[in-house]
């Protein structure tokens, strides 16, 4: 992953050296009011601009494939580059005459490009919900094989309810840590603080202004947990702390373990909540445990 | 015209009225988060974005935008809503007229129920919100002009769903000193009403700016006013960068609602002009988990059609 990333990083920086350096020569261009000046600096531009297609390409190919989030200004600076590279190209009238006698060819090779890059993705995202997908269906197995009673059990992403009563549910939620585990004894401090399966809340959509809605969660063990509540636009409008052992910040399996806290009008203190989607995020000691969104009615 | 012009006068003027007397604001306008990232960048000061997003601000500002202007603006918020505006304006002889249209949505809401104690999630669900504006705008006078905007919007989550029409209208004047803009959104009051037999009100905002330039910067300040909201000021400034003519940088203190209080953030903004291409970005902190910060990207373009082939607007010869 390091490579990778040392990669990525090579890449961005090529990048932005090149449109720096296209930046200068736009300038000088400018100042000239001639355009291109030589087809030596021509061909260099030329040249340069494949180096450029070329680097974003793979610029793109790893942030689809190894999913690796990329800074929003290469891609912004790239089409920065094109604009100006094609502005000033244009000026020249050998380019020009060649631009218009294989537009066709050129509109080909964007529309290829265009579609390899499309298909990249696509095929990046098919592997992604694949290998999920298989990661379910073991996960089920392992589910099948267990016993009821559970002590100490290794629950990797599986639906956690099915086997804690026993019922048979199809979406309790996917397991956030694929190595969360729930410990009987809640005060075991070997087990790692983590939320079992998915945070949800019910009713979803709710009347957030009035009755309100419960968020309920499973915690691998005891630990402080503090609650809050953003508006549509990511502002905190509410923020519970809760001490450690008491209901919303307990640990273990079992119903008598589910975590439950609501959030309503008493607590948000206004009924003059706007309908929209409001968010939640359940943390510990500043660390991120999980997050979800209420959608709230009018 | 001169009787058409004076009738939209008068129309102000009494509108003023109602702004006064409405209540109970309370739907959520998907345009707070801004419409522009200039306008995000100064601290949200409103109605001096002379491109065709200023339909979304003050309409009387489409008179000072190009024979046509195409402006879009996009932003993901927490990686979870995504919104996304465009507009165009086009002028003619009756006046400058405008168009624009903004979206915002999330996908993935869990809908859930009980069962055994436990919540569980039984599907999923989506919100997405939409405002349509149409405007026109017209000079009074050399250094006044006006602006009425008509919007139309819609929100619906998961099966419930609600639309409403709302009126605003701007009046934007250049003086000696500095330029005024007066913006009042919603000026009849209105309502969305959904599908469930429930409405919300449509918020009447009264917003005051003015732009006053010192030496090579500009300075903005504002006033927004919403009834049952406490009074917000914000306050900005922009400049070009020295010796980058095409660069210019804007910073703002700008103040918000969350829910009926007032907080306020400062903001930071960038925007790059190769005619007839803009680029602008815009900053803002956030204090939602694991997010340092919120992203805005905008782009306006403008297109002269007097004098100019469809190349030459592209900005080639």
């Amino acid at each position: 992953m390091f490579m990778i990333r040392g990669l990525f990083l090579l890449a961005t920086t090529a990048i932005k050296l090149r449109i720096e350096q296209e930046l200068v020569i736009f300038r000088y261009a400018l100042f000239c009011s001639s355009g291109l000046v030589s087809k030596t600096l021509l061909i260099l531009r030329i040249s340069g601009l494949l180096a450029l297609v070329s680097l974003a390409t793979l610029w793109c190919f790893m942030a689809h494939h190894w999913e690796v989030k990329p800074p929003l200004t290469t891609p912004i600076l790239v089409v920065v580059y094109l604009f100006l590279m094609l502005n000033s190209l244009w000026e020249n009238g050998w380019v020009r005459e060649r631009i218009v006698r294989w537009r066709w060819g050129l509109l080909g090779l964007v529309v290829c490009q265009a579609s390899f890059l499309m298909a990249l993705a696509v095929v990046s995202n098919s592997d992604r919900v694949s290998s999920t997908s298989f990661e379910q269906v073991r996960y089920s197995n392992e589910t099948q094989s267990l016993p009821g009673g559970l002590q100490r059990s290794q629950i990797a992403g599986l639906q956690l309810r099915k086997v804690l009563i026993n019922e048979s549910m199809t979406s309790v939620g996917v397991a956030q840590s694929d190595t969360a585990q729930v410990a009987t004894n809640p005060t075991e401090t070997s087990v790692d603080l983590a939320i079992v399966g998915k945070a949800l809340n019910y009713p979803n959509p709710c009347r957030l202004g009035a009755s309100g809605t419960t968020i309920g969660y499973v915690l691998t063990k005891d630990a402080p947990i503090e609650i809050r509540v953003y508006d549509p636009y990511g502002q905190e409008i509410y923020t519970e702390n809760i001490t450690k052992g008491l209901n919303g910040a307990r640990g273990g399996s079992g119903v008598n373990n589910y975590n439950t806290v609501e959030v309503n009008a008493a607590k948000l203190m206004t009924t003059n909540v706007p309908a929209g989607v409001y968010y939640y995020a359940i943390l510990s000691e500043g660390k991120l445990l999980g997050r979800g969104k209420i959608g709230a009615l009018p | 015209m001169k009787n058409f012009r004076g009738f939209l006068c008068l129309m102000m003027v009494i509108s003023l009225f109602f702004v006064t007397r409405v209540l109970g604001s309370d739907y959520l306008i998907i345009t707070e988060v801004g419409t522009s990232a200039t306008t995000i960048g100064k601290g949200g000061i409103q109605g001096f974005d002379h491109t065709s997003n200023s339909i979304f601000e003050n309409p009387a500002t489409l008179v000072y935008t190009p024979k046509i202007g195409v402006s879009s603006f996009m932003t993901n918020l927490f990686g979870e809503y995504n919104i996304m505006a465009m507009s165009g304006s086009m002028e003619t002889k009756f006046g400058t007229f405008g168009l624009g249209l903004v979206q915002g949505g999330v996908n993935g809401l869990s809908n859930t129920s009980v069962s055994g104690g436990f919540i569980q999630e039984d599907g999923t669900f989506s919100f997405q919100d939409l405002i349509f504006k149409l405007g026109y705008s017209t000079r009074l006078s050399p250094d006044l002009s006006m602006g009425v905007g008509c919007s139309y919007y819609q929100k619906s989550i998961s099966t419930v769903s609600g639309t409403g029409v709302g009126c605003d209208y701007g009046i934007y004047y250049v003086g000696p000193l500095g330029d005024a803009s007066v913006i009042v959104r919603n000026m009849f009051g209105g309502a969305v009403r959904y599908s469930s037999d429930v409405s919300e009100a449509l918020p009447s905002q009264l917003v005051f700016s003015g732009r006053v330039p010192y030496e090579d910067y500009k300075l903005y300040g504002q006033c927004k006013l919403q009834t049952n909201k406490p009074l917000l000021t914000s306050f900005g400034v922009s400049s070009s960068v020295f010796g980058v003519p095409s660069l210019s940088w804007m910073a703002g203190y700008k103040q918000f609602w969350v829910l009926n209080k007032a907080q306020s953030c400062v903001t930071f903004g960038m925007t790059f002009t190769v005619a007839p291409l803009s680029i602008q970005y815009a900053f803002e902190p956030s204090n939602f988990v694991e997010q340092s910060g919120k992203h805005y990207l905008s782009f306006s373009t403008e297109i002269d059609t007097t004098s100019k082939s469809p190349l030459e607007i592209l900005g080639v010869k």
